[in-house]
């Protein structure tokens, strides 16, 4: 009996960071298309996108057996591999991130020539967002595809990872937004942001219930696997993903009165936070409940 | 000529755990210290004095449709068409551990002297020689039969025909083709083995 880490926690890092940028993108560009009153947004969601997957993407060529080969993976492809198709929204994703963040440093005058030109913006915003998608899912079905490893070969994973990109996303940026300037200028915005991340908290709620209850009642092997997670990860995943991540900032948000830049960015830290733990457990706690031989 | 399917018996009766795969194996591939290609694993069961044991040689499956070769982003890892030997082109692999991660037998390792994964090539360099892989060759029971499965008169096709054969983790779905004789169902599945 064997208990295995074969992707060590730089490999959670880096699905929680790509889910992040995704998310952040989604919400620049969606309030992007809904005009100036969403300024705000589309301003600190260009300017936080980039950032977290550029990191992420170094934190998975660091893992790589032989880092300086990493780009085989663009002249190599093999259609049934999620890691050969993840590289190349990844990368897709990543080159529009950074045009959409020089962009919008080019609307505000702060550089003098812009990555996109006027006719294209609004093009390469929308292509954006199905690739935004695609890197919160993507990470997903990588996991997925691992049918060595029963918690991660589950169907609704993907569900799981989209649901919690885009709410991680949408949660950095509102506590850029809230902390970015005077309560009032923007306490409009960051209510939007936070009445959209409650949705999206509510799906992935409904998501994980989706996932836990197909193990619950799955064969033998879903059954221990559920068993190792919440003997060994019962804290982290009950207490920092569900209660702690999804719940408390949902609770916050719906049943207290008031709102503040504090309140909201504290909602927001909580949501990255829970974000965070979820691609922790999900990735080590299923190769741990995997005895692989 | 028709295409090969290469395969392996392993009679766990004739099994006595003395490791010498394991290090015929070492010694024949030069694999790094840490890491094996086949290696005997001892499983113990009941309660003193009902009790027995049972070694369970392990190596790579060279499955019919193998997860290493499904997920691998660069096509380093691939099964060779003509005799069904799953191989790594340590050339293209990058060693990002997918099929490490996929491989229901927990046979590949990072060599991390090379930045490759590694496993069982089935001796290959012997095989196309036409000499049986160097842990069949050791075996000092003959506990090990290795053949071609597609020809009727090998050895390995004969002894399959007549004799009651399992397979490690059949519900994987993998099409395993090693085949074990007497293999304990309490050491077959992933519950099993926990």
């Amino acid at each position: 009996m064997s208990h295995t880490v074969t992707w060590p926690v730089w490999i959670a890092l880096y699905l929680y960071l790509a889910g992040v940028s995704g998310g952040a993108f989604a919400a620049s560009t969606a309030a992007s298309f809904l005009g100036e009153r969403y300024r705000n947004v589309t301003r600190w969601g260009a300017y936080i996108a980039p950032w977290p997957v550029l990191i992420g993407t170094g934190l998975l060529i660091f893992d790589l057996g032989s880092p300086m080969k990493f780009y085989l993976l663009f002249l190599k492809v093999n259609p049934r591999s999620v890691m050969s198709m993840g590289a190349f929204i990844l990368s897709l994703f990543g080159a529009i991130a950074v045009a959409h963040f020089w962009h919008q440093l080019y609307t505000e005058k702060k550089v003098k020539f812009t990555l996109l030109p006027d006719s294209l913006v609004k093009l390469i915003r929308f292509l954006g967002i199905p690739l935004a998608v695609g890197i919160g899912t993507y990470t997903g079905f990588l996991l997925n595809a691992s049918i060595a490893v029963t918690l991660w070969n589950n169907g609704v994973l993907p569900l799981i990872f989209l649901a919690s990109a885009l709410s991680t996303g949408v949660a950095a940026v509102m506590v850029a937004v809230a902390l970015s300037s005077k309560w009032n200028t923007v306490k409009d915005e960051v209510r939007n942001l936070a009445i959209v991340d409650a949705v999206l908290i509510g799906l992935e709620l409904f998501a994980l219930a989706a996932y836990l209850w197909s193990l619950h009642v799955g064969n033998l092997k879903q059954q221990a696997a559920l068993d190792y997670l919440n003997l060994h990860y019962g804290v982290w995943f009950w207490g920092g993903v569900i209660t702690v991540g999804l719940l408390l900032p949902l609770f916050l948000k719906v049943f207290t009165k008031g709102e503040s830049a504090a309140k909201a960015a504290l909602n927001g830290t909580l949501v990255l936070f829970g974000g965070l733990v979820l691609r922790i457990v999900i990735v080590i706690a299923g190769q741990m409940a995997t005895p692989l031989y | 000529m028709s295409t090969k399917r290469y395969g392996m018996v392993i009679d766990l009766r004739r099994c006595v755990g003395c490791e010498g795969c394991t290090v015929a194996c070492k010694s024949e591939n030069g694999v790094p210290l840490g890491h094996f290609r086949t290696w005997v694993q001892k499983h113990e069961k009941g309660v003193f004095p009902n009790v027995s044991m049972q070694f369970v040689p392990k190596l790579c499956n060279h499955c019919e449709d193998p997860a290493c070769v499904s997920v691998c982003p660069t096509g380093a890892s691939f099964k060779r068409s003509e005799d069904g030997i799953v191989l790594i082109n340590q050339d293209d692999c990058i060693g990002c551990k997918y099929c490490m991660v996929s491989c229901p037998y927990g046979v590949r390792y990072l060599d991390e002297s090379k930045g490759v994964v590694d496993k069982c090539t089935w001796c290959v360099h012997r095989v196309e020689q036409g000499v049986v892989p160097s842990c069949v060759n050791t075996c000092i029971t003959g506990a090990r039969i290795f053949g071609d499965l597609n020809d009727p008169h090998s050895d390995i096709a004969k002894f399959i025909a007549t004799h009651p054969v399992q397979q490690l983790k059949p519900e994987a779905g993998l099409g395993p083709n090693v085949y074990y004789v007497a293999l304990d169902k309490d050491f077959n599945t992933t519950l099993g083995n926990r």
